[in-house]
């Protein structure tokens, strides 16, 4: 009992080290996944509207229904049909998207659609500062595919009046197309909210960083050698020390995982309404998990003798290599096929995995569940596994600590009776 | 100190017989024996490498060794054998204390593998800290201290729990002189509370100062043992005469090699730079050895033996002028030169 609250005496004058790992990283996390999901819930959608300036020097039908159709979708922007202002409109970001319907282009249309070639094209300009100026493009090649189906099964005998028909008819077309895809995104709408998701999938990076830190300096002390000669000197027996100390970085990992979880609550409590609780505990049974791999972690780095730099270096590190593999930041699969495979190997992935499976979990049936189940018993995994090289680790540096100190200095290391 | 002593048959605390621990190829402790009574101040003397830590190891029971038997207060000891471990108190070279607590909760943690009752435990925590002189400094964390205080700390957390018997591994390695004093006083005045010390160092000056009784250990093995006084007669030096020679006496500054009983300079050594009163001082009957370094004249005499004045006339016949002459008795360095031909600190 003395051990253990040695150990939690010393955990806890760590004061420096909670601040900035749990407490202050916990708070960016906080900023984070608020700042990233603003104004986004499961229940609605809104849409990014684009800039975009329409410049009509064919003045005809298809040119207006251009300007229409772009208009359904974006922020239109009046611009000038002069080269410099057509220029510094590109170039200082008043527009995503420059479309410039040159003369004469609407009988150019109907002559190429109605002989059978490829519609020619309109210039468009795309910012390269976001996608929203290609997005832009795809819907306007969208509509005069549309416009030029329209042409092509017109019975009108004019030019003007064929086009006049289908830009109509194709702005009703795209209409109906984009309130289809709302309604498949409606559907798809995610029972948990998403700052909430995406807070849970941060704190990948802190919790690595703060059980491992903390945990290391803690077990550091009672592991240098001379405290370890100490200890064992004295009427303790190796387990109870061992047992001590293992208590104290529970305590640890515990404290760390509460605070996490209960600012998770406390800050998305507003967004957790109305959700349902089994998914919200769930979720924290995740997070568990991945702290009981934190721990395993902080406990290999103290057995392999890591300094205070060293454990920091080495938490932030593997913090930061497992939130990124773990899809903390961006989506893992837009990644690509090798790092998405890559991330197999990392608990922080199934950690992520076990989160969306919980959000697209039924009910709470074991069916449901079973694939969430299946990912948080990845990450326990995970956290044995590093326990188990840990426990070796420990034996096979303290066994060549003392045949490498007798050797040098006649300073000797208990073999048989190392700190677990 | 050592209020619960139990008087052992024959009164021996720590008995060592045939110690043998071996590193692969490199023997450490070589057939090892030691036997310590209660109530002595017990130095173990040797140079680095000698297995001075090693054989405390053993006796501790934190290292295996490969043959020979370990008896504490006349009981075998083993690694379980708590009721033992509890009589002891160890006190490491290096500072081994947490440097996240402070001095009063360090003392107490260490203090508390032994003795559970917390109100005993505060009167031990205190009179620890009384003992070692660190009052006022109680809620100091060990950074805060300077290195003498540190191990006054070092100390406390070693003994606070009164043991009978206090392993005491070179605790002044790197101490100032003062602070070096106050623990060499502390140490007496803890065997003379009753505790049993076993004291490991290097530095003979302080084994002589403080141990009653002394092991001088080489290579894994006790050379010579018996107290300070049976240690210098077991070699023949009894006494070292320093004689300053005043002027030019044609001696170069060179060490001549080790010739016994006055017999000729060895044919290695250049003997016609000598000044020619040098093959008399080693004729003298008493002269072990005769040497010139720098300006001063060494003369080591036989047990018993008192030639300064033989020496004396030797130098007025001829007509060398001297300043400070003094004698002094043999060091433990030279028992150690005697014994294993090498320099203590080599």
């Amino acid at each position: 009992m003395n051990i253990f609250k040695a150990a939690c005496k010393i955990l806890l004058n760590n004061k420096m080290y909670f601040l900035m790992y749990v407490v202050f990283l916990g708070a960016i996390g906080v900023f984070v996944a608020t700042g990233n999901t603003q104004g986004a819930t499961s229940d609605e959608f809104v849409q990014n509207r684009a800039d975009v300036a329409v410049i009509d020097r064919d003045g005809g039908a298809l040119a207006s229904g251009v300007t229409e159709a772009m208009a359904s979708n974006a922020t239109m922007v009046e611009v000038a049909d002069t080269e410099r202002s057509l220029q510094d409109a590109v170039a200082q970001g008043m527009v995503d998207c420059l479309i410039i319907v040159p003369e004469g282009y609407g009988e150019t249309f109907v002559e190429a659609v109605r002989a059978g070639d490829e519609p020619p094209c309109v210039q468009t300009v795309a910012s390269f500062d976001n996608m929203a100026g290609f997005e832009v493009e795809n819907q306007l090649q969208m509509y005069l595919s549309c416009v030029a189906a329209r042409t092509a099964l017109s019975g009108e005998e004019t030019a003007q009046e064929a086009l006049s028909e289908a830009a109509t008819a194709a702005l009703d077309d795209m209409a109906e197309q984009t309130t289809a895809s709302y309604a498949i995104e409606e559907g798809k709408a995610s029972p948990l909210p998403d700052d909430f998701l995406l807070y849970n999938r941060w704190s990948v990076y802190p919790i690595v960083c703060a059980i491992g830190v903390l945990v290391t300096v803690t077990l550091a002390g009672f592991n240098r050698t001379d405290v370890r000669r100490r200890n064992l000197s004295a009427p303790v027996s190796s387990l109870s020390l061992s047992l001590g100390l293992s208590l104290a970085s529970v305590v640890c990992m515990l404290i760390t995982w509460v605070w996490f979880a209960g600012l998770g609550l406390v800050a998305f409590g507003g967004s957790l309404e109305g959700t349902d609780t089994w998914r919200v505990v769930l979720c924290l049974v995740d997070l568990f998990a991945y702290a009981v791999f934190a721990l395993a972690f902080g406990f290999l780095l103290a057995q392999l003798g890591a300094s205070v730099a060293v454990a920091n270096s080495a938490a932030n590190i593997v913090g930061l290599v497992l939130s990124f593999l773990g899809g903390a930041w961006i989506d893992i699969r837009l990644m690509g096929q090798t790092l998405e495979t890559v991330g197999h190997f990392t608990p922080s992935y199934w950690h992520g995995q076990a989160l969306v499976s919980i959000a697209q979990a039924d009910g709470a049936t074991w069916d449901a569940l079973a694939p969430a189940i299946a990912d948080m018993g990845i990450v326990f995994l995970f956290a044995a596994a590093l326990f188990a090289v840990a426990l070796v680790v420990g034996r096979v540096r303290l066994g060549n600590a003392g045949t490498k100190e007798r050797a040098s200095s006649d300073k000797s290391t208990p073999k048989e009776a190392s700190v677990a | 100190m050592g209020e619960t002593a139990q008087r052992t048959p024959n009164d021996v605390v720590v008995e060592v017989s045939s110690l043998v621990k071996r590193y692969k190829e490199t023997i450490a402790l070589d057939h090892f024996n030691l036997s310590i009574r209660r109530g002595e101040v017990f130095g173990l003397l040797g140079p680095n490498g000698s297995g001075k830590t090693t054989a405390i190891n053993c006796i501790l029971q934190l290292l295996t060794y490969d043959k020979g038997a370990v008896r504490l207060f006349g009981e075998a000891m083993a690694p379980t054998r708590y009721d033992i471990k509890r009589r002891i108190g160890v006190v490491p070279q290096n500072l081994a204390v947490f440097e996240e607590l402070t001095v009063r909760e360090n003392i107490d943690y260490f203090c508390a593998l032994y003795v559970s009752d917390k109100h005993r435990r505060r009167e031990l925590v205190d009179e620890a800290i009384s003992f070692v002189g660190l009052e006022g400094y109680e809620r100091f964390r060990p950074k805060k201290l300077s290195g003498g205080l540190a191990r006054r700390l070092n100390i406390a957390c070693g003994i606070a729990h009164k043991p009978e018997l206090i392993i005491l591994d070179e605790p002044t390695v790197a101490v100032d002189p003062q602070s070096r004093n106050a623990i060499l006083e502390g140490i007496l005045r803890l065997n003379s509370e009753g505790s049993t010390i076993i004291y490991t160092s290097h530095y003979m000056e302080e084994v002589e100062e403080i141990c009653s009784r002394i092991m001088i250990m080489d290579k894994g093995r006790g050379v010579a043992n018996g107290t300070n006084a049976e240690l210098k007669a077991m070699i023949g030096t009894g006494e070292k005469l320093r004689i300053q020679l005043v002027g030019d006496t044609g001696a170069p500054a060179f060490v001549a090699p080790l010739v016994r009983g006055g017999a000729d300079v060895g044919a290695d050594s250049p003997a016609e730079m000598e000044p020619a009163f040098m093959a008399r001082i080693r004729r003298l009957p008493h002269t072990l050895r005769a040497n010139i370094e720098g300006d001063v004249l060494e003369v080591d005499c036989a047990v018993g033996a008192h030639n300064l004045a033989d020496v004396l006339a030797v130098l007025k016949e001829a007509d060398v002028a001297f300043g400070r002459i003094y004698a002094e008795p043999p060091t433990l360095n030279d028992v150690f030169l005697e014994i294993t031909g090498t320099e203590l600190r080599d």
